[in-house]
This record gives structure tokens, sequence and C-alpha cells, in this order.
């Protein structure tokens, strides 16, 4: 159902001419991104978001997104909101939506070094804030989707594990003052914005709003517009500029002084995740996660050929059960003293540093850049095949992680060995650890499919809609990509305590008129 | 290839966006991190990189069809590469092959813009795409004391292309090129108002069938007059002589050389010297089609093939130009090399440099457009402290200068060759 004139006329006097469209070509870029299929169970042959959004906008200032929301709920219409798009949560997936394409609110607004936080817009890339960020000796927590995405939509909206969460934890711990553009268009200044105009806490006073706001998952835009946020920043010990050298493809990182780069590896699962357990005992490293050898490879290698050639020489089989660790000192006694703890651990659990390995090109370089930022996530996760799901995706315990492991390695089994998916070592590939695992671990038990191949899609849709039933069972958490939206929810939430209930009442407390798109969160009660 | 055999490229990319940002490694802040010039003027994600993936991929699968804002989001791309190479830093994809296909088929479709046909109309009578009189061609040349390959042999044909022959403020650029490159004992010729357009640029625009035209007749002029080498001026004639010929299997068996790479080389042997100091700070900016456009082409046939499940790769294994191997370092080291010149660096260079505005055809098409990306890149030049932004492309200095004048900008814009020359 296109828009009436007179909503489009509303919406075109807000954001002017050039920053409104409904040409079809432009929404089709709105209605595709990787994982539609096996996230939202449609059929394999169908690329695009079932369904596209009546128009897009681009809206330049809070008072633009307020404005908005009022010809939302006026006309009845659902905006949906989004910073880099690179989700399907993130795209307008109802009819009768427009989306709302926050690329022009682009700022780092103000990077406060003395209460260690910045304030930033929707469109600022993790990349980009770190850059920023480190010129100021600080740097910010960083998301496993990498440089491209944004930090705002993260801490704001979405989930929010990445390498460093072993120091930097997740998104929902991270975010401070916000300023919020509910669904019916009026502004929300959370935490102390709202009290004294600074930025420092999410909280109070009073009962906190964070939960509701974005809770463990995110909304993903089903409530309301996020359009200025600050967030934590931490201590960072390198220089005050990333230096790299080489050409396209691969650039090599000049590593920092007191920062090191190493792709740890053990010969079991228990190995592995005993010396995780001593690693985030000893709080040394910078940052620290699991990735599967696999990835490892990709990121380290070139093009596909290259990651084909060095796996037949089994060096990445032989560090199947790898985790990536980047250390870094403020002090030269400090970075001594990480890296004696790492050897003590490596010792005590039979772990090791491939000498092989590391002279792979880019080998120490691609850990590096992964765990600065998400670096190298697209050759690690999408150059081999062009696409991923999860099965089983697990927050809780590193022993709860270990039993995703396995269960994700069950469940994938029968497709790899179909050659569905791409077959390598431990299919499990991402695990991260927040503050030092004191609360808890992220495992994605990850598998790449060919989003070109229909058999392949096929499989994906399947094993994704088979993985919620199976978290549920074998009691490994509730996941991330197979639990957003209102069927996963509608699943999962009659096994913990009918959390979606409480999202319902919510959706129809703050969105009377259900003028914020629904999709990857929850239908109103 | 047609358009529908980069679906699986259309399908495979996943909407990461690499192909709007300079690379991460080279840690872009918040200035001048966008590669680019379509998306960073028009905000919208279709004029991306990967939104044009994304609309092929909605009319190959018969979602949309062909409208007057589709045909606008088409046309408004530089076709300059930058997309390309930044999406193929990480992923084995074609999104530089994928936009040729994609004009090609509105050209074949019928689906065209008017600024553009004109420009072919040209092409078609005149040989040329400046829309000028083919006889005027080798003006020029007039008076210069230069071999007429028409009627002389010489060892090296100098080819002026279409820009730098008809637009008179540069020629300058071509003269003085003949000139250093007598003064280094260049046995050098041109074929005056013989020369023909490359066929490059309409080839860019959609209009795939020229290429064909030129290429041969061309290459019939070099073998009579027996040229080994052609040297050029032109980064967009450079591209195409040396990579489209050879991708369309009719590469030249002459040597192309672009002049930067030429007079690099007469530097190091020490045939060229500079005596004169030259107090200017400068920053250098890299043409498309000179620097990640301008590597080899890399022949392959074969087809898709899956290991390991379904991992992509290719039989036979294919190569894919990433940028690498462009033309980087021979027009900073003569620029290192002339006396009082200091050379500081913009933010987006080499194989992520942003494009001058003129590619493309949105010179012609979109002349507004254009100069907003060429004043995209003088701010930018301006940020380093220069006095001057160096080049080495006739349709980049005509850019550039074209927005200085409108901006009434201090910033001087040369052409490379005219530093040597005044250093000599
Ligand atoms: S074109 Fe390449 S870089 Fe751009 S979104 Fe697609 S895969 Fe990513
Ligand atoms: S070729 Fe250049 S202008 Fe066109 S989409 Fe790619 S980066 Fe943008």
């Amino acid at each position: 159902m296109a828009l009436t004139r007179e909503a489009y006329r509303a919406l075109e006097d807000i954001v002017g001419p050039e920053n409104i469209s409904e040409e079809p070509a432009n929404m089709a870029g709105y209605a595709y991104v990787f994982m539609v299929q096996p996230y939202m169970q449609t059929p394999a042959e169908e690329y695009f978001m079932p369904a596209w959004p009546e128009a897009a906008l681009l809206p330049g200032c809070v008072e633009e997104v307020q404005a908005i929301q009022r010809v939302c709920n006026k006309f009845g219409i659902k905006s949906h909101a989004f910073g880099t798009g690179w989700f399907p949560g993130s795209l307008a997936g109802s009819p009768n939506t427009i989306s709302l394409d926050m690329r022009r609110m682009n700022r780092i607004i103000e990077i406060d070094e003395k209460n260690m936080h910045v304030v930033i817009e929707p469109y600022v890339a993790v990349g980009q804030l770190h850059v920023e960020c480190i010129k100021k000796g600080l740097r910010p927590h960083v998301i496993g989707p990498g440089p491209t995405t944004s930090s705002l939509a993260s801490h704001a909206a979405c989930c929010g594990m990445g390498p460093s969460s072993i120091n930097t934890s997740h998104s929902s711990r991270n975010i401070l003052g916000v300023e919020w553009v509910l669904p019916t268009g009026e502004l929300l200044r959370m935490g102390s914005l709202g009290q004294s105009g600074e930025w420092f806490s999410a909280d109070g006073p009073g009962p906190s709003l964070r939960g509701i706001m974005r809770g463990y998952m995110g909304s993903f835009g089903a409530l309301g517009v996020f359009t200025r946020i600050a967030i934590k920043l931490y201590p960072w010990p390198g220089p005050d500029k990333h230096e790299s050298t080489g050409r396209s493809p691969c650039y090599d990182p000049v590593i920092p002084e007191r920062m090191r780069s190493y792709i740890c590896a053990w010969k079991s699962w228990d190995d592995m995740h005993e010396a995780q357990y001593m690693i985030t005992e000893a709080e040394m490293t910078y940052s620290g996660d699991r990735a599967v050898a696999a990835w490892h490879g990709a990121m380290m290698t070139e093009s596909n050929q290259e990651f084909y050639e060095l796996w037949q020489k089994g060096i990445l089989q032989k560090n199947a059960f790898a985790f990536g660790i980047v250390l870094g000192g403020h002090t030269d006694g400090e970075i001594a003293y990480q890296e004696k703890c790492l050897k003590v651990i490596l010792e005590k659990t039979g772990g090791w540093i491939d000498e092989e390995l590391e002279k792979v090109p880019h080998a120490v370089g691609s850990n590096y850049w992964w765990h600065l930022w998400g670096g190298e996530i697209i050759k690690g996760i999408f150059r081999g095949t062009g696409s991923f799901f999860c099965a089983a995706t697990g927050d809780d315990t590193i022993d709860s992680a270990c039993l995703g492991s396995y269960l994700g390695d069950k469940l994938m089994g029968p497709y790899i060995d179909q050659g569905l998916f791409l077959q390598e070592v431990h299919n499990v590939w991402g695990s991260n650890l927040y503050e030092q695992a004191t609360i808890g671990s992220h495992h994605e038990p990850l598998y790449q499919y060919d989003p070109f191949d229909i058999e392949s899609t096929k499989a994906a849709i399947k094993l994704g809609f088979d993985s919620v039933g199976a978290a549920i069972t074998e009691g490994v958490g509730l996941g991330f990509f197979e639990n957003a939206g209102e069927m996963a929810h509608s699943m999962t939430s009659p096994h913990a305590h009918g959390f979606h209930k409480y999202m319902k009442k919510i959706k129809r407390t703050f969105d009377p008129n259900t003028a914020s798109d629904p999709h990857g969160y929850c239908e109103p009660e | 290839m047609a358009l529908i055999d980069w679906k699986a490229d259309m399908v495979r990319c996943e909407r990461c966006s690499n192909c709007k940002w300079v690379p991460w490694q080279k840690g872009p802040g918040q200035e001048f991190a966008q590669v680019c010039p379509s998306i960073s003027k028009h905000n919208f994600h279709a004029y991306s990189g990967a939104g044009r993936y994304h609309s092929a991929l909605a009319y190959v699968t018969d979602k949309i069809g062909y409208t007057d804002g589709w045909l606008d989001i088409i046309y408004h791309c530089q076709m300059c590469g930058a997309c390309d190479i930044t999406c193929k830093t990480n992923r084995d994809m074609e999104p530089q092959e994928m936009l040729l296909a994609l004009r090609a088929q509105c050209v074949e479709d019928g689906q065209l813009i008017p600024q553009l046909m004109e420009v072919m109309e040209g092409l078609k009578d005149e040989d040329n795409m400046m829309k000028s009189k083919k006889a005027d061609r080798g003006n020029w040349a007039k008076g210069l004391k230069v071999k007429d390959l028409t009627k002389e042999k010489a060892e090296v044909v100098y080819h002026a292309g279409c820009r730098i022959s008809f637009d008179e403020g540069l020629h300058k650029v071509a003269r003085t090129a003949i000139s250093v490159l007598q003064k280094a004992g260049v046995d050098v010729g041109i074929f005056g108002k013989e020369e023909a357009c490359c066929g490059g640029r309409s080839y860019e625009m959609g209009y795939q069938g020229e290429i064909e035209k030129f290429s041969e007749h061309n290459a019939d002029m070099y073998k009579k007059a027996g040229v080994k080498k052609m040297i050029v001026s032109c980064s967009d004639c450079y591209h195409c002589f040396k990579v489209l010929y050879h991708k369309i299997g009719r590469k030249l068996d002459i040597e192309v050389i672009h002049i930067t790479e030429y007079l690099a080389q007469l530097i190091k042997e020490g045939k060229l010297k500079f005596s004169k100091n030259i107090p200017l700070r400068v920053t250098y900016h890299d043409p498309c089609h000179l620097g990640r456009l301008g590597e080899d082409w890399i022949p392959w046939k074969g087809v898709e093939k899956k290991v390991m499940g379904q991992l992509c790769l290719h039989d036979p294994p294919k190569v894919f130009r990433r940028g690498k191997y462009g033309i980087y370092d021979a027009p900073r080291e003569i620029l290192r090399s002339i006396p009082g010149v200091k050379l500081t660096e913009m933010k987006r260079i080499e194989e992520y440099s942003f494009c001058c505005g003129a590619g493309g055809g949105c010179i012609d098409s979109f002349p507004d457009y254009s100069l907003w990306a060429a004043q995209e890149r003088i701010t930018e030049a301006k940020t380093t402290g220069a006095e001057a932004m160096v080049t080495a492309c006739g349709w980049c200095e005509r850019n550039f200068s074209d927005a200085v004048n409108e901006t009434g900008d201090a910033l001087k814009i040369y052409d490379i060759i005219e530093l040597v020359e005044q250093a000599i």
C-alpha cells in the first residue's frame, strides 16, 4: 500500500524533497541484506525482505525524527530506523512501513576524556569511533560485526558482543545517557541526561529504563529512534594513530610497542575452556575470543583460493581449538606480566602458539585487526560462501558455551556431511567472554551457507528453525539470531518466565498506535 | 558477461558497506572516510556499490523495471572503481564488472539518458567524446616540430586523447609532454587530426560496441606506422589501451605506457635531470584509471566450483584485480625528485583515492554532481596545506580546474608534466 499523497507531502515537508524517496530501485536497497531467508523463514528463492518499505527518508536532526514520528501516528504509518542496516532486524519488516536511514546523522558530538565517554549519532561507524577515540588515549567497546557498523545501533537497540567483550563487556553495559525519540514523537532523555543534561549515566534517578529500552537483545528499531547516546570508553594502550603497511587486499598493522597478537590453540574443547577460565581470572588480556581456526585462516588469506591452499597444508586443522588473544600493556612491566601470565596458562593447560601458523603472511596482523574492531570479519565469514546463520546461539556461562559448541556440532553435522555448508573442523565459530566471564559468555555455532545455492539455503532455513527448539531442549540459553522477532520469542518465551508478555506490554505502552515497525521485536499486546 | 551472469555476486553481496568506506586498516576517522562519490552526495543506499547490486538483483528477478529514478541512480556513478577495490579487500567479487554490465544492459534495452546520447552521436560522427570536429583534433600540436606518423616513422606514438586534444586549456599538457620527451631524446610522433578516440569512455557509459571499432582502427594505424610503444598523458586512454583492449581480446602488440611511468624511468636512468628549484607544497591526486583501475587485465575463462562443501572457488583459479598493482609510485617518485617540491599526502590515496568526479560520463551527464565531487576532493587537498594539487589525467585536471574557478579557490591545479617542464 503506497503512502497517501497527503502523508508523503507531510513527510517531504519535514526532510525536504532530496531526502525522501519512493523509487522502487531505491527501496530494493532497503529490502536486501544477508541471512534474510533463515532469519525471516522465507523461501530460499526469495532474496528480499517480504515487505519492502513504502518510502525511505534521511532525517538530519532530532527535530525531524520527532516530526516524522508524529506524521506516522497521524497517518497510521510505521517507521523503522537503522544505523548501517547490516542485519535483517534493522530493515522494514511489516507492510506500510517507511525506512529511516540515519546516515545524515553521523557526528561524534563530544569525547569527554575526563569522564571517559563519547557522545555519538547513529551513523558513526565503529571503526571511525575507534580512530577518533585513540587520539585521546581511549577506546570504545567494539562489536563483532566490525568497523562498518553503527556503534549507536548496537548500544541502544541491538545485541552487542565482540572480541573485546572480555574487557569491555556487552553493548547493554556500555550505554550511558540516551536521547530517545519515542514512537509517539515525544523526546525522552534518559538517565543523567534527563536530569542534569549530562551524559554520564543511563540509570536513575529512580527506576532505570535501560531494561525497557533495550533489555539484553535490543528492540531493533521497534521502540522509536535513538538519536544520540553516550557510551563508556576504556584506556587504550597504543599510540594515537593506527598505522599499517601494504596494499589491497591485506594490510598489515604496525602492532604497537606494548601490544601483542597471538593465536593460541589447545588439543581439545576442555583444555581450551580450562584456559579460558584461567585467562579471565588473570584479567590479563586487551582482547580475547574463541574463533575457529578456519576463520583465522580466511582472515589471513587474500582469496578463497589462497585459503583453500592453506587449508590443504593442514596447519589450520592442527590449531582447530583456537583462541585469539591481543595483549596490551600501559607500561613495560604490564605487558611483560601479561606475556608471562599467558606463558604459564599455556603451560598449565597444554596450549601452544604455533610458530608455523604465525609464519603464514598476515596471520598475526589479521588477528590483531579482528581484536581491534572486528576487522577482517568479512574475509573470515562472508568471502567463503556469501552468508552465514547460527545454530543454537546462546549467552550464558563458559560451560554453557561449551555445551552449545557440542550442540552446534551435532546440529550442523548432517548438513555438513551432505556438503550443504562450508566444511571445516569444529564448526563452532565464535565465543566471546563478557567482563572476564564474570557475567557470562556468548557462543555462536555458526554455519556458512551459499545464498545463491538453493539447497544450501534451504538447509540454512531448516536448521535455523530447528535450532531454536534444540537450544531450548538442551538448555544452552536463549540465542540471538534465532531468537529475535515475534516467532522466535513466542517459541522461547514459555521456557523463560514468559518474557514475551512483558515485551508486548512495553510495546503497547510506548507505542499506542504502532508507529514503530514491530519487526525484529514483537507485536503489541 | 551479461548482467544476469553476475547474479551470484548480487545475491552474495551481504550489505557489509565496505564499498562505502576507505579500508579500515588505513584508519579513516570522521573526515574523508568515504570513497564513493555517488552515495557521499546522494546518501540513499541505492547510490552505493552495494545498492547497485541490490537494485540490479531486483531487476533480474523481476521485482522492478526501468524507471527514470533508477536510470538517475545508474548514471550518477563515475565508474571510478572505488567500490570495486574496497569490496575486494575482503571479497572475491567483481562490482565494477557488474556496473559495466548494468550500463550495457540499459543501452541494449534503449534505456538511455539524453546527455550521453549527444556525446555518443559526436563519437559516431567525429570520432571523439568532446562533441567537436574531427578536423580540429590536431590543433593542439600547431607549431610543434614533431613527427607526423601518417607520413613518417617513429618508435613511440604519443596519444593525446579526446579531452586534451579538444580542450584548449589542456593543450599545454600534450605540448609539454612532446617537448619533454624530445628533450630526453625519445623518437616520438603523433597522428594529429588522424588520431581517434580510444573508445574507453563510451565503453564505461554502456556503449560497449564502439570500442571494437576503435580498437581495430587504432591497432591498424599503429601497425602501419611501425611504432613500438605508446605514451599517453590521459589516464582514461591509458586504462583503455592497456586494460580494456586486452579485456575485449584485442590486446595491442605495442607497449602502452603512461607518461609518469616513462618519466620516472628516465629519471632513474639519469636521462632526465632537474636543474631548477620549484618551491611548492603539493599533494597528489591518483586518477582512478591510472591507479586502482590501471593494473593489467588478467584474462580468465572458466567456471565456479565448490570445494569443502560450499567454499566458492574458480576452475581454473581466478586471480582478482584488487588495485594492488596500479600506477602509484611513479608519479610520486617524479614529484619527490623535483627540487623544492614538497609532497604531502591526502587521506584518500592510491587504491582508495576519491574520484575527481569526471568519470563514467558524469562530466557530461551531471556536471553539477561532477563538480561537487571535485570540490570534495579540493577540500581534502587543502587540509594537507598544499598550494597545488597535481594529477596525471586531463579529465581530472579539467574538472578540478573548473571547480577551483567556480569557488575562487587559491589552490593551483597542475598536470605533473607541467612541474617537470618547469624544473628542467
Ligand atoms: S558490494 Fe561488496 S563491500 Fe559492498 S556491501 Fe556488497 S559485499 Fe560488501
Ligand atoms: S564506481 Fe565509484 S561512483 Fe560508482 S558506485 Fe562505485 S564507488 Fe560509487
